[in-house]
């Protein structure tokens, strides 16, 4: 237990708006995958289905066997996986995380299906939050006040 | 080819930064309101009180 006086010199000490970019930066590959398994769902990251759908009905159902997740003609993106290996997470000037793929059919996929292929949705940012950046920030808050979560 | 997100879009991020910044807001206030109550103790020739309550657990 610490005087108030001493508590106020520890609080002082916390700085989340350094450390949450620090966090997100070391679990980078944890966005990544969230954003892989997403579009695996044909979800863009407004939580709507990726679009245009296959043309091809033959294709679609072909499709579809391999990976029934986005429904019947909705893209995956998924053909050899070098676009999905690609996917990437990068926190910049620890303002912002910039979600792309690698791949260099990533320009051509993202004129085509939008720049909502990549990024995570609504639900998918509460899930990394919650599994990842918080349990990782009351860490770092208990460390440096030595106060603990219930 | 990429997209970009603001960090402070995060659910929940902003709220709790505003609670912490409350908590430093409070303890400040809390170290003025001690540090003027001794003034005021010394101003007319009373030694100062010792502020030392415990915080946390």
């Amino acid at each position: 237990m610490a005087t108030i006086f001493e508590m106020l010199s520890k609080w002082q000490q916390v700085n989340v708006e350094a450390e949450i970019p620090a966090i997100i930066q070391r679990n980078k590959d944890v966005a990544a995958e969230l954003n892989r398994k997403q579009l695996k769902s044909g979800k863009t990251s407004k939580g709507d289905p990726v679009q245009p759908s296959y043309n091809s009905t033959i294709y679609a159902l072909d499709k579809n066997r391999s990976n029934s997740l986005p429904g019947l003609g909705t893209p995956d993106l998924y053909l050899t996986g070098a676009f999905h290996r690609g996917f990437y997470a990068q926190v910049k000037a620890g303002k912002s995380i910039i979600f792309g793929s690698t791949d260099m059919k990533s320009s051509n996929l993202e004129a085509k299906y939008t720049k909502e292929i990549f990024g995570l949705t609504r639900d998918n940012k509460q899930v990394f939050l919650d599994n990842t950046i918080m349990p990782e920030l009351r860490l770092y808050i208990t460390r440096i006040t030595g106060l603990k979560f219930t | 080819m990429a997209k970009e997100f603001l960090i402070s879009d995060l659910p929940n991020i902003a709220e709790m930064q505003d609670v912490l910044q409350k908590v430093a807001k409070k303890l400040e206030l809390i170290k003025l309101i001690s540090e003027e109550t001794n003034d005021l103790l010394n101003s007319i020739g009373l030694k100062g009180i010792e502020f030392s309550a415990k915080i946390g657990k």
